[in-house]
């Protein structure tokens, strides 16, 4: 895990065979946000991805690979001050051995953050 | 090969640097280079660097050809971008640390602050992947 308790840290995690759902905090001390931007802290849409590839690992137990995005959105800018904790929801759907397709969204209460549809490998 | 600095083309500041150089630019299409280094913020612990961080890689690279040409229309810092989509992500392979990977972007379009552009990436000669992105300028 790259980014776990570094960039962000799990409260919960529930999940099973076909959905999963994170409930994570955003660590405003990340060392990212000293050049994304410096004293104007956002999250790279490019760190959302990675925190959701490692919570499917996590939820499927075993390393993957993102091999296909067919679209994914970042529709607000998301910091920690400004989403402090978030939802990361994940629904699988089995391709084919070993493949599957990854629906996944980030928000809190109020406001998606990032909406991802791809396909990882196992 | 063109001699310039790249913090004066991207926003970004370490430890988020990821592209070296921006060495080539023609009207709509520009080339850049990134070393993979150990220290990356993306590579993960067997040396591989991650998906997140090729996509980071192209983002950044379309930003330094924006960089450049806002330089070159005199402004005195470079735009702030973020990405807006990323759409037909195709991954071949995730590069290892020390290979360098080079990048062609060109331009599809530009509409109200949003540049559509197209990225491909290889290193060691072979493909790591190609995407189309939106960036927000």
């Amino acid at each position: 895990m790259l980014l776990r308790n570094n960039y962000y840290k799990v409260y919960s995690a529930h999940y099973g065979a076909e959905d999963a759902l994170f409930h994570v905090a955003l660590l405003p001390g990340c060392d990212v946000y000293r050049g994304h931007f410096p004293g104007r802290p956002v999250c790279p849409g490019a760190c959302n991805i990675e925190m959701m590839k490692e919570c499917v690992e996590e939820a499927v137990g075993k390393c993957v690979s993102i091999v296909f995005i067919k679209q994914c959105r970042f529709t607000s800018l998301a910091s920690p001050d400004v989403c402090p904790e978030l939802d990361l929801r994940l629904h699988f759907q089995v391709l084919g051995e070993g493949r599957f397709l990854l629906t996944a969204t980030l928000s809190d209460a109020g406001i998606t953050y990032m909406e991802f549809k791809g396909e990882i490998e196992k | 090969m063109m001699k310039v600095d790249i913090q004066a083309l991207i926003p970004q500041r370490e430890p988020i640097i990821m592209v070296d150089r921006l060495d080539k630019v023609e009207h709509a299409y520009a080339e850049t280079s990134l070393e993979i280094r150990p220290d990356n913020f993306f590579v993960a612990p067997d040396g591989r660097l991650e998906e997140a961080g090729i996509i980071e890689h192209i983002a950044q690279s379309a930003l330094a050809f924006a960089g450049y040409w806002a330089l070159q229309a005199g402004a005195s810092e470079p735009p702030v971008g973020y990405i807006g989509e990323v759409k037909k992500f195709h991954c071949y392979r995730c590069p290892q640390t020390g290979e360098i990977l080079h990048t062609r972007i060109t331009i599809e379009a530009e509409a109200e602050g949003i540049t559509l552009v197209r990225g491909e990436t290889s290193g060691n000669g072979t493909p790591v992947a190609d995407t189309q992105m939106k960036i927000s300028i």
